[in-house]
């Protein structure tokens, strides 16, 4: 998506909305299931499954601000990054918390 | 009990509710809403005056309040309220086959022991299922009465939030297995 987003001023800036959009849509879909989860099984675990859900949708949502030139190429660019790193913390927390739950669960 | 009078325009709406629920026993309330596409404000409001003046009844199953036609006995409530979950209800027809151990289930529904076990512990508490254990402690789950969870199956066809939300759960269980 970023090196789209480097080559896509001109005819490509429709394909750019259309993988923004759909990736927004597909993202907010997935994070209505993670919240409603959560909200079943009221676990760690899913909270965490939930926010890090959320931060695929604020990427989705980083690269349509920078679309409308609310956010800058630059601050989009690290931003995204900065969401992958938050993602990737959000899902070994809820995988480090699963295994604790079983652990109790076992003894 | 006295029900105080409703205004001429919250008859139908409340008819439509009624209708609904004798139909589909055992709909959970925000399924309700969904299905019948009402605030749901609205649908509390209705629901709290056909509760009160006893034609449906609500009962509360594992955080979520069901509601029933109220010839159905409380027993039988408990199992279709359970009943409107995927996992719950695929592990209950394994069951139907016969007695099997836990992990055989958790094998045959594709789910993780821990989703399983989850699932199991309300159909325990409702009589549904039973953990028999042999001389070395290892379980063997079997129904309690084989012909009453037949009979109830029938009733309850699954909607697709439902269907979503119990393999979206499902996958995250395996996954974090």
């Amino acid at each position: 998506m970023n090196s789209l987003l480097q080559v896509a001023p001109g005819v490509q800036g429709v394909a750019y909305a259309v993988v923004v959009a759909v990736g927004g849509v597909a993202g907010a879909l997935l994070l209505g299931l993670g919240l409603a989860a959560f909200f079943r099984r009221r676990s760690r675990s899913y909270l965490l499954v939930a926010l890090a859900l959320g931060a695929l949708v604020a990427r989705a949502g980083v690269a349509a601000a920078s679309a409308v030139g609310v956010v800058g190429p630059d601050a989009h660019h690290f931003g995204e990054h900065v969401l992958d790193v938050v993602m990737a913390g959000l899902v070994v927390a809820a995988v480090y918390y699963a295994r604790d739950v079983r652990a109790e669960a076992a003894s | 009990m006295s029900e105080p009078p409703a205004t001429r325009g919250d008859r139908p709406t409340r008819e439509r509710v009624a209708d609904y629920v004798l139909a589909h026993p055992g709909l959970h309330f925000n399924e309700l809403v969904r299905r019948l596409d009402l605030a749901p404000g609205q649908a509390q409001y209705h629901l709290r005056r056909l509760v009160r003046a006893d034609r449906v009844v609500d009962e509360e199953v594992s955080g979520r309040t069901h509601y029933f036609d109220p010839g159905i006995d409380p027993i039988e409530r408990e199992r279709l309220a359970l009943f409107r979950r995927e996992t719950a209800r695929e592990a209950v027809v394994e069951l139907l086959d016969g007695p099997a151990r836990p992990d055989a289930v958790a094998g045959e529904v594709g789910v993780a022991r821990s989703t399983l076990e989850h699932h199991l512990d309300g159909l325990v508490d409702a009589g549904v299922v039973e953990k028999r254990r042999d001389a070395r402690g290892r379980v063997t789950l079997a129904l309690t009465d084989p012909e009453a969870t037949a009979r109830s199956l029938r009733r309850i066809e699954p909607s697709l939030p439902d269907r979503l939300l119990d393999r979206f759960t499902r996958l995250v269980d395996a996954l974090l297995e």
